[in-house]
């Protein structure tokens, strides 16, 4: 992945300028690709959808009655009426993206109940988790940066490989080993349930650690090849310390890339999220999702999906907003 | 490689294949890197014969001696059914190895289509696969493929066709820019300029320069491919239950995390070594790709 990672700060690095555009006409266009591109997600979520077609039908029966009997005809068509399943699929797809439009994403075949409403409940959770494992991660990352970057000692070289190590662990198995090393074996974390914020710190760790190793390859990157700038050296002449400069003026430099892979951070911590709940047994989107895809419950995955991906195009719309704030140079 | 400039007589003298050539390739390789292959080996090994390794036979149950910690006659201890954690894990690498090279494969392979349209076909095939990438990028791997299994239903191919899936457009994004700046190099205009026909520039020139970074890319991505692999059968959503592939034993285990961590912790081990050895691996052929180790006779 930290290769992956580096390609996304590579090729994601050019963030779009404004070119002589006011800030308003630059945000509209910005919004409305974003919009583009969530339209386009969900019409690749619908197609996937219509593939289970045939069976979906069968599917909600079984849930129904609670037997695998073979429905006859008529029930059949019934639920194809009731779910809209008879329609051609220019009438479905015409519907579907209706539905979205007024914040609708169908009906749980299983909860019977709206898939924003199921959403809604438990999104606030995994969010939570999501943002607070993405600052401690830009703390280690930066923490890190500021001591070790560009020097070349053991300390260095000892962050850089722990970097590495934590940018290839998967989250699901650091996760394990946290949960017996702290709270099986030396109980200083409660297994389960306890005060919120002390159940927050170990599942939040654990999402950091991989996303500080990959913040902190691309950060410490930037960082030393702006510690070579003439302004380094201006800078020192001018009296401020070593540690000044790193923290004033260098750190700046390293921001922005940090920036720009925090846009797919959030994605990638928000499907962590799913596996690292359940690894704490955290409620939230994970046990949706999980329990909800054993099921064959579609329209409840695709909704998540598709929040995901409204998810990550918001971030990165941020990205974008912050991104002009902290280098005045994309500004003109 | 064969063109010998004259600063390099060194290098001239080794023969590719001969002894002296075969003992300068070892000492260029760093100690790491052979640890990582070594580790692949075995993994290959007990992939391909499982037999070698196994203590006891993977699916033996033995409800005498359950749950109990790693041991010598138990290295990895036993499960809940006093099966053989180890044996397990070995038995379960021929899955993960498959899972992890084929759908990496199929990814490059996907990539390379989508890159070779979108940067040799003009602006508006660019425009349109840049458009499309952009829009697979909003979907996080993970719950792409999980997507993809909730609609195919859970299966090894599905699994190796979701991950694979959820991980092409990275690759091909890399591969677009690669070709894109191939393209634009003076060897091509060159060649263009010299009047060799659009088929033979991209065979020749073209395709060979770009796809070099793609054996790293894919060495590297095979670890991935098993992580997110093992992620989907975590979940429950892979391979089903009796079998021992990676994900679905750390899935098994969870209910007795807090009385028997070997049952989590281990098969964990495995995923981790593997992915770590393909990395450095992965990350030695790059710098080798690149130039920045080579073989020479000092």
């Amino acid at each position: 992945m930290s290769a992956i990672a580096a390609d996304q700060v590579a090729v994601a690095a050019a963030p779009s300028r404004r070119r002589g555009r006011t800030f308003a006409q630059w945000f509209a266009t910005r919004v409305i690709s974003g919009i583009g591109v969530l339209w386009a997600a969900a019409t690749i979520a619908f197609l996937l959808q219509t593939l289970t077609q045939s069976g979906r039908a069968k599917h909600i029966i079984d849930q129904l009655t609670g037997t695998q009997a073979n429905p006859t005809k008529a029930e059949v068509a019934k639920i194809n009426s009731q779910y809209g399943f008879d329609g051609s699929i220019w009438h479905q797809y015409i519907d579907y993206v209706g539905n979205l439009v007024h914040g609708n994403l169908g009906v749980s075949y299983y909860q019977h109940q709206a898939v924003t409403r199921i959403i809604g409940q438990q999104i606030g959770a995994t969010l939570v988790l999501t943002f607070t494992a993405l600052l401690l991660a830009w703390i280690f990352a930066v923490v890190l940066t500021v001591l070790a970057a560009g020097r070349h000692n053991i300390w260095s070289a000892i962050a850089n490989f722990l970097q590495m190590l934590a940018a290839s662990l998967p989250s699901y198995w650091v996760g394990t080993i946290l949960l017996v090393v702290f709270a099986v074996q030396l109980h200083i974390f409660p297994v389960l349930g306890g005060n919120p914020v002390v159940a927050l710190v170990l599942p939040a760790l654990t999402m950091a650690l991989p996303v500080s190793g990959f913040l902190g390859q691309v950060m410490q990157d930037e960082f030393s090849s702006a510690l070579e700038q003439p302004f380094v050296t201006t800078s020192r002449a001018r009296g401020i310390t070593d540690f000044g400069v790193r923290v004033v003026h260098v750190l700046r430099h390293a921001t922005l890339p940090g920036l720009t892979l925090s846009g797919w951070a959030v994605g990638y911590l928000f499907s962590n999220a799913v596996l690292v709940e359940q690894v704490f047994d955290r409620p939230g989107i994970g046990s949706v999702l999980t329990t909800s895809a054993s099921n064959g419950d579609v329209p409840l995955v695709t909704g998540v999906v598709l929040a995901s991906a409204a998810i990550y195009v918001i971030a990165n719309l941020v990205v974008d907003v912050l991104y002009g704030l902290v280098d005045p140079r994309l500004r003109t | 490689m064969s063109a010998v400039a004259p600063g390099y007589d060194h290098v001239a003298e080794l023969r590719f294949g001969s002894w002296k050539y075969i003992r300068a390739f070892a000492r260029s390789v760093p100690v790491g890197v052979w640890i990582s292959a070594l580790f692949l080996l075995l993994f290959i090994i007990s992939g391909v014969a499982p037999g070698v390794f196994e203590t006891h036979g993977p699916l033996q149950e033995n409800l005498t001696a359950t749950l109990k910690a790693p041991s010598f006659s138990h290295l990895f201890g036993t499960d809940q059914l006093g099966r053989d954690t180890f044996s397990r894990v070995v038995a379960g690498t021929g899955q993960s190895l498959v899972i992890g090279f084929v759908a990496t494969a199929l990814a490059v392979l996907a990539a390379i289509v989508l890159g070779l349209i979108a940067g040799l076909g003009g602006k508006w095939a660019d425009g349109v696969i840049s458009r499309l990438l952009e829009v697979m990028f909003a979907f996080p791997v993970l719950l792409l493929a999980l997507l993809v299994v909730v609609v195919f239903g859970d299966s090894i191919t599905t699994e190796i066709g979701a991950v694979a899936l959820g991980t092409a457009p990275g690759y091909a994004r890399m591969l677009r820019g690669q070709l894109i700046s191939v393209r634009d190099t003076g060897y091509v205009e060159s060649a263009r300029v010299v009047g060799h026909p659009f088929g033979k520039i991209v065979w020749q020139h073209i395709l060979p320069n770009a796809i070099r970074p793609l054996v790293a890319l894919y060495t590297l991505g095979v670890g991935q491919a098993v992580i997110w692999a093992s992620g989907l059968s975590f979940l429950g959503l892979g391979v089903p239950p009796p079998s021992p592939e990676w994900g679905a034993l750390l899935d098994s285990g969870r209910d007795y995390v807090t009385a028997a961590w070997w049952l989590e912790v281990m098969p964990g081990l495995a995923i981790v070594i593997l992915a770590l050895s393909v990395t450095v691996i992965g990350r030695h052929l790059q710098a080798r790709l690149e130039g920045r180790i080579r073989v020479d006779a000092s």
